[in-house]
């Protein structure tokens, strides 16, 4: 049983990164081997939130997608967009400020490839008009999104596994990563201006052409628009406060995806068809190769070699943490993340059993969520999302951006998109060091 | 019927290197739908369709919601088209096209321009000559002769201007 779980990873893994065959067909053949090895029973697959899919991951994805897929029809971040480029007056490096905010802000509460999707059409725009190459603009919003989406519970689907995992809500991550996020990202503009700041100019007559630029019609149905707005202001507030009526933010998701459903007079089929399926059955595969391993003991020996390179005590982590944070990084510039967090989040949850000394399956929240452990979960969620930016293939949001601007006639090499990429990762992940030894190891703030 | 009793031999042709504005020029006629691009021995080497004209000029992040936030449209359509004028046929034609022999059946042609939602098939000899082409307009025609019960005259056009 060990071996055949033990290849059956493996041979996944492999497929996955080579990315020679789609990633879902892989997961989901992975996992239909696993069951019919007898790896994994059907009921453990499917019922057993340690070693099988953790639906409240599955439902938070998919009421997320519900609400943003409406939100999308209703034009406003097409509005939003043309709005700050007209507050910019059409000044190029103002533009390239105001858009990563937009799509920063935008990445932390809703889907990253959605948010450069919606924004990247904008921006080829805005460049047309002012005359500028947008590769640097395209490249920017990529890495902004992922850097965003790092700084919120729902902003990144390593950060909804993390929290479902270890336990966390929605405030945990408001009070533990949006700061570190606020720092890095001025840190990062700081840079960009230094860059960019004097590099970048364009005639006065062609930022004219930019105070043109009728924004209100990109709004295309008000109503649907106030309707959205409420129920995403209401959800992110469940999300606040659903740790304190003990809710999982799978359950206020799935009230505000199905509320949103019910008032916007959408249909529920074109709708439901938007949801990005193949995304949930990768997970769904997923998680049942991993509860494999998890049940052959493949990951307590990862773990058994994780505890000798860093020698965690259980009132100090500090080795772990960095160690994490550079290992997520690093593997998450050449692996997609989502993979990568499912192997280590069960991998942390055994080291939680040894360092403490608990049977197999006695950590509670206590353990799982103690001082010490705390800032091992920020750093690998830190790691594994800002670690996408680190190459053109580290994050979905990248892979797009890519993809669109060559369409567009500009394209987006490899060795191009490092360029950017790769400083900017090596920069926040290195403020990310700074954050998480300053923050819990020297001030004690936990 | 055999197709080349009822298909077109007034063709639009180019040379691979006829550049952008000419080819635009070449099929501003409102009968012909297509330019066909052929070598000397007019062989068919590629369809330019007044729509791979279009997409040209039209950027591929434009959609409607953008395009309405433009006031100044005929600018930004001046723009699109110096962008583009370097181009040729041989860049823009498109290589891999369906195509009839003149001995094929009008209802293959019929099935087949329905089939793929075409409105113009080219009609070409063994060694790829271009001979003519069929359109749905001479396909419903054909019908029409055909049938005794149509009246011809019965299509008076009426100008809405007018009205």
């Amino acid at each position: 049983m060990f071996w055949t779980a033990t290849i059956i990873f493996l041979v996944a893994y492999a497929l996955i990164i080579s990315e020679k065959i789609h990633k879902t067909k892989v997961a989901l053949f992975g996992a239909a081997l696993v069951l019919m090895t007898k790896v994994l029973l059907q009921h453990e697959a499917f019922n057993n939130i340690d070693l099988g899919v953790d639906w409240n991951v599955i439902f938070l994805l998919i009421s997320m997608m519900i609400i943003i897929n409406i939100m999308t029809k209703t034009g406003v971040f097409q509005y939003v967009a043309i709005k700050c480029a007209k507050l910019a007056k059409g000044e190029p490096f103002r533009i390239m400020l105001l858009f990563a905010i937009i799509t920063a802000v935008g990445s932390a509460f809703l889907d990253n490839v959605t948010t450069v999707l919606l924004l990247v059409p904008v921006t080829l725009f805005i460049a047309d008009q002012l005359e500028i190459n947008p590769i640097p603009y395209l490249i920017t919003e990529a890495l902004a999104s992922n850097i965003g989406g790092t700084a919120t519970l729902i902003g990144d689907p390593p950060n909804i596994m993390i929290a479902s995992k270890a336990g966390l809500n929605f405030m945990d991550f408001i009070v533990h990563l949006t700061p570190a996020i606020i720092i890095i990202f001025l840190f990062w503009m700081l840079a960009w201006k230094v860059i960019f700041g004097k590099r970048l100019h364009v005639r006065d007559e062609l930022k004219k052409r930019i105070m043109t630029l009728q924004e209100r019609e990109q709004i295309k149905d008000p109503m649907l628009l106030k309707k959205s707005l409420i129920v995403l202001i209401l959800t992110i507030l469940g999300f606040m406060l659903h740790g304190f009526f003990h809710y999982e933010p799978a359950t206020v998701a799935l009230m505000g995806a199905t509320t949103l459903l019910l008032i916007s007079g959408e249909d529920p089929h074109s709708i439901l068809a938007e949801v990005e399926w193949p995304t949930i059955f990768f997970f769904i595969g997923l998680f049942i190769i991993i509860g494999g391993i998890v049940k052959v003991g493949l990951v307590e020996d990862m773990s058994r070699a994780m505890i000798a390179v860093t020698n965690p005590q259980p009132e100090n982590m500090t080795m772990l943490a960095m160690v994490m944070l550079w290992f997520s990084a690093v593997c998450s510039a050449v692996v997609d993340n989502i993979p990568f967090v499912a192997t280590m989040n069960p991998l942390l949850i055994d080291m939680v059993h040894k360092v403490y000394g608990l049977a197999p399956g006695m950590a509670t929240v206590e353990h799982i969520q103690h001082q010490a452990m705390m800032p091992v979960w920020w750093s690998l969620a830190l790691g594994a999302c800002l670690g996408g930016n680190g190459s053109p293939i580290g994050a979905s949001a990248n892979v797009i951006v890519v993809g669109l601007s060559e369409k567009a006639g500009h394209k987006i090499t490899f060795v191009q998109f490092l360029k950017y990429g790769l400083p900017v990762m090596l920069l926040t992940v290195f403020l990310s060091m700074i954050y998480i030894y300053v923050r819990y190891y020297l001030l004690k703030w936990y | 019927m055999d197709v080349s009793k009822c298909m077109r031999t007034k063709l639009v042709l180019a040379k691979p290197d006829c550049d952008y504005k000419s080819l635009l020029c070449k099929i501003a006629d409102p009968t012909p739908r297509q330019a066909y691009i052929v070598d000397e021995n007019y062989k068919l080497l590629g369809i330019v369709s007044a729509m791979d004209l279009l997409k040209e000029i039209i950027p591929s992040y434009m959609n409607a919601d953008l395009a309405r936030s433009l006031t100044d449209e005929a600018d930004f359509l001046q723009k699109q088209v110096e962008k583009v004028k370097d181009k040729c046929a041989r860049d823009i034609m498109v290589t891999k096209f369906a195509y009839l022999r003149p001995y094929h059946q009008l209802l293959e042609a019929d099935a087949l321009i329905a089939e793929r939602g075409f409105n113009t098939l080219p009609v070409l000899d063994e060694q790829g000559k271009l001979l003519g082409e069929i359109t749905r307009r001479n396909i419903l025609l054909q019908l029409v002769d055909s049938c005794a019960a149509f009246n011809l005259n019965d299509r008076e056009l009426v100008d809405l201007s007018l009205l």
